[in-house]
């Protein structure tokens, strides 16, 4: 979309908020080296967070709309990916976890690459740079172009 | 399964501190004041395929206890730097960290002082004038 030509230029975020259970255990280590690898957040069961999830977006603002993509869309977007989270075992219950370790690195990664999926089934040309994952607010990963 | 596209990807982890401490500055701030200060330290690396982590918690909790916690958790800032200002703090604090080899990879430090204000430092500050990249 070249619009008027004016080329302009924003960048926009947008939160979603999902809350899961997950566990600190890589299978192929043994358990000493998970305990030490992982200390506190190595347990049998695991424990769960109430993860906050920023996505930014950047790309042209659409002459007739004033808009760089539309947020319903990006709430659309961050609802079918947050879906695949919300309110399970990371561990058991979300494919990409089974050999993957849920870490909040991994889980941002996650969200990164399945916002970007699902972004270019649709028509914007708004580009996802990075997202920001909070475990809690002492503890976040940013993943992407940074 | 890092593809090459990957590689233009980076991986921060940020952790925040509570240092709570007492200051005073010269001007309207001269009476000796306390701030429950944040100190939200990022870290950049790549993720380890076997751990899924870029970096172990562990090490920079220890590290930022050693080099800032157990110096000025509780203190009279005055009576230990030459100047308590945010700007000086969020830099001498990204320093001191930095100095020691598990800080190698820190790239930034914020300092939240109140809600209303926050320095920002990030390594790039502590190069010597002539190693700075130049922006045009």
């Amino acid at each position: 979309m070249s619009g008027n030509g004016s080329g302009d230029w924003a960048r926009l975020a947008r939160r979603a908020h999902f809350s899961c259970g997950h566990r600190y255990y890589q299978p192929a280590l043994s358990e000493e080296a998970n305990r030490e690898i992982f200390g506190s957040c190595y347990s049998e069961h695991g424990h769960g967070h109430n993860y906050i999830l920023e996505a930014y977006l950047e790309g042209p603002i659409d002459p007739l709309t004033g808009m760089v993509i539309n947020l319903m869309d990006v709430d659309a977007i961050l609802k079918v990916v947050t879906g695949e989270l919300d309110h399970r075992h990371l561990n058991f219950d979300v494919p990409a976890f089974k050999d993957e370790v849920p870490t909040t690195e991994n889980v941002a990664k996650f969200c990164f690459r399945r916002i970007q999926e699902e972004l270019e089934k649709g028509a914007s040309p708004a580009k996802l740079t990075s997202v920001r994952l909070y475990e809690n607010e002492d503890l976040w990963v940013d993943y992407g172009k940074l | 399964m890092a593809s090459s596209e990957e590689h233009n990807f980076s991986c921060h982890l940020t952790r925040r501190y509570s240092l709570p401490a007492l200051h005073k500055l010269s001007g309207h701030c001269e009476e000796l004041h306390g701030h429950e200060y944040s100190v939200e330290v990022t870290y950049s690396g790549a993720i380890d395929e076997v751990s899924g982590l870029c970096l172990k918690r562990e090490i920079l909790d220890d590290l930022v206890q050693e080099k800032i916690l157990s110096a000025f958790y509780g203190k009279n800032l005055n009576e230990l730097l030459p100047s308590t200002a945010g700007e000086f703090l969020a830099r001498e604090f990204l320093r001191r960290l930095r100095g020691d080899s598990r800080g190698k990879n820190i790239q930034g430090l914020a300092l939240q002082e109140t809600k209303k204000n926050r320095f920002i430092a990030k390594a790039t500050d502590l190069l010597k004038p002539t190693e700075k990249p130049t922006y045009k």
